[in-house]
């Protein structure tokens, strides 16, 4: 390990005692150019020399250990590890000389990175808030409540001019409760928007495309046609065999488990992992005819939606689009829904049916909002071992965060902790609605010896009253007394004051 | 003549003007303030017609709705359901629960009147 830039403060700590180098050198015992050498960090020092430092300088010993200067270097790190651009980035051992000799600037860097991080979870705060927040949705049922009584009451005084003189008070009374009502609504939203000139629509391309998928249910019914009017056989060879003969594209194996999933143009050759699962190869060469043949249906879906206003946030979609192209490819919608229906969305027994993969099915299972034909409206999320989201499918009633991680109680992250287990828990949010929530965590498999495999957990969540036409809510309670656990949106937003588990401040507690 | 009518809503000023508009039209109407009350009342006495809130405190308008329809004597209920939020998921998901009719609050005194006239006359969906 490199050793730690602590000859900077042994040199301030000797100027403001007003001892000279020469003077340092002769307590030491040790040359003065030796001292030299150690103040600009020249050489490093432990041990007993360290410690007569320390005392000669009258500083506690542990005050020159280095804690102090690793953590700097730490945070230096994480900076330059977040700086845009490769090539402007700074090197990791500069981060040292930095210290070493400009410590109000490395100081001063840390200051501002500290501001930037505090700045950006204002403004996912501020996001979520407008995306999400429970402080709005009540506020909007409260309005609602507000003018539905009135425009009834009105209508009523308007059409009974011979309305008895008791029951018209009685109904003046209400107009009265309820435009009072209605302006404390007003108050409570003027409220919750305090300091609102905050510049929070900068959506990313990411953000762009997750609200386009959710304003449209996720169901795209220009490339379900498409799917359905190829009609392909999903066989391995027998896609293999299209790409060649249509598209003069061949398909070849690789030992390179990160080939591009996109055909060579020179050699027109479609490189696939060897690793790769027969589920994988199939998606893989579906998406692949979906971008050479569905370009038409992925157009028309697109459009002119308005969500998709950068072109980042267009070319994020045509992609999205492309693997839902393939998914339906892979998954025809007719019979995967009838199986699904029947088979109570047991997610092995429809692997086993289609040769799909478990993620594949239940990014499927989102998809299934056909009029007249629809399954279960299901949520669906991924995290990752950190605790972040990295797939979000949102239900209107259950909204997911868009930065960071979920509620610690969610059982996707319960799951982690037993890969490849399956968990179903009834989840009750504070304001009492119950949502079914099914989770597991599994490893990518191993292709070689000694990768990294990091888990991820995937889970669907659905509307407890679907819940029984799932096989995994067999023996629960599904009655609106029976056991569920007590969670959250996210702690930012969550009102449960007592909870245990809170990992940061709410937004919704002490502010109403 | 005279049918009775249960009225399953917490919002107590909307539950008094429905109250006012279903009595003057002939019908002998009773309130519940949440999801438990509107199902001990329906078990009781089961009405002629059924207008349920969506959003109740302790059982939600889909659970009892859900409940009643699992249930051979409420099954062929008519059930009106009023929602806050009009999104086409809650409309779907109560078609699919089996509701009868479904109006969205701001309602027009007439819309709930004659959607409750016509369940009562035997009309479903439309």
């Amino acid at each position: 390990m490199a050793s730690l830039p602590i000859g900077h403060r042994i040199r301030a700590r000797r100027r403001d005692l007003g001892i000279t180098q020469t003077a340092l050198a002769g307590t030491l015992g040790i040359s003065v150019s030796y001292v030299n050498l150690i103040e600009h960090d020249k050489r490093s020092i432990g041990g007993a020399l360290l410690n007569r430092v320390a005392e000669a300088l009258d500083l506690e010993p542990g005050a020159l250990d280095g804690v102090q200067e690793r953590r700097i270097l730490d945070e230096l790190a994480e900076i330059a590890a977040g700086s845009a651009g490769e090539a402007a980035r700074p090197r990791p051992e500069s981060a040292r000389d930095l210290l070493a000799r400009h410590e109000p600037w490395a100081r001063a860097l840390l200051s501002l990175h500290r501001a930037g991080i505090r700045d950006q979870g204002t403004i996912a705060a501020l996001s979520n808030r407008l995306n999400q927040d429970p402080v709005l949705d009540a506020s909007v049922n409260d309005m609602l409540a507000s003018a539905t009584a009135i425009r009834s009451v009105a209508d009523i005084l308007a059409d009974a001019p011979d309305m008895d003189g008791v029951q018209r008070a009685r109904f003046d009374a209400i107009l009265q409760e309820e435009a009072t009502r209605l302006s404390d609504v007003a108050q409570t939203l003027a409220r919750a928007f305090e300091g609102g000139q905050t510049d929070v629509s900068g959506l990313t391309a990411p953000e762009e495309v997750d609200d386009f998928l959710y304003r449209r249910s996720n169901h795209f019914p220009a490339l379900e046609a498409f799917a359905e009017r190829l009609a392909l056989d999903t066989d391995i060879a027998a896609l293999a065999e299209r790409l060649e003969a249509r598209h003069g594209i061949a398909l070849r194996r690789t030992a390179d488990a990160d080939a591009p999933r996109a055909p060579d143009p020179r050699t027109r050759t479609l490189f696939l992992p060897e690793s790769a699962t027969p589920a994988t190869l199939r998606f893989e060469m579906a998406r692949r005819i979906v971008a050479l043949e569905g370009t038409d249906a992925v157009a028309a879906e697109i459009g002119n939606a308005p969500e998709l206003a950068s072109p980042a946030g267009r070319e994020r979609a045509t992609r999205a689009l492309t693997a839902y192209g393939a998914a339906a490819i892979a998954l025809p919608y007719a019979p995967f829904h009838e199986a699904a229906e029947a088979l109570r969305y047991d997610i092995d027994a429809l692997a086993v049916r289609f040769g799909a993969s478990a993620e594949q099915l239940c990014h499927r299972f989102t998809t299934l909002r056909r009029t007249g034909a629809e399954g279960v409206p299901f949520a669906m999320l991924r995290a990752n071992a950190a605790g972040y989201l990295t797939k979000r499918f949102p239900l209107p009633r259950l909204p997911m965060p868009r930065h960071g991680g979920a509620c610690p109680l969610w059982v996707v992250y319960a799951a982690m902790q037993t890969p490849d287990l399956r968990m179903a828990r009834i989840a009750e949010f504070p304001n009492g609605e119950r949502f079914f929530m099914l989770a597991r965590a599994t490893r990518p498999p191993a292709s070689a010896y000694g990768q990294t495999r990091p888990a991820h957990a995937l889970m669907l969540a659905c509307e407890i009253v679907h819940a029984d036409r799932l096989v995994y809510s067999d023996g629960l309670d599904l009655s609106a007394t029976g056991r569920a656990d007590p969670v959250g949106p996210t702690c930012l937003l969550c009102p449960r004051a007592a909870c245990t588990h809170r990992q940061e401040a709410s937004i919704r507690i002490g502010t109403s | 003549m005279t049918k009775r009518i249960l009225i399953a809503e917490d919002e107590r000023n909307i539950a008094e003007s429905l109250r006012f508009l279903l009595t003057r039209a002939g019908h002998e109407v009773s309130l519940a303030a949440d999801g438990d009350e509107a199902l001990a009342m329906l078990r009781r006495a089961p009405p002629d017609a059924l207008v349920l809130d969506l959003m109740l405190p302790k059982r939600s308008g889909f659970d009892i709705l859900k409940t009643l329809r699992a249930a051979d004597e409420t099954r062929a209920l008519p059930i009106l359901m009023l929602t806050a939020k009009g999104q086409a998921n809650d409309r779907r998901t109560a078609e699919d629960l089996g509701v009868d009719a479904f109006v969205t609050k701001p309602f027009a005194n007439d819309e709930v009147v004659e959607t409750v006239a016509r369940l009562l006359d035997g009309g479903g969906h439309g």
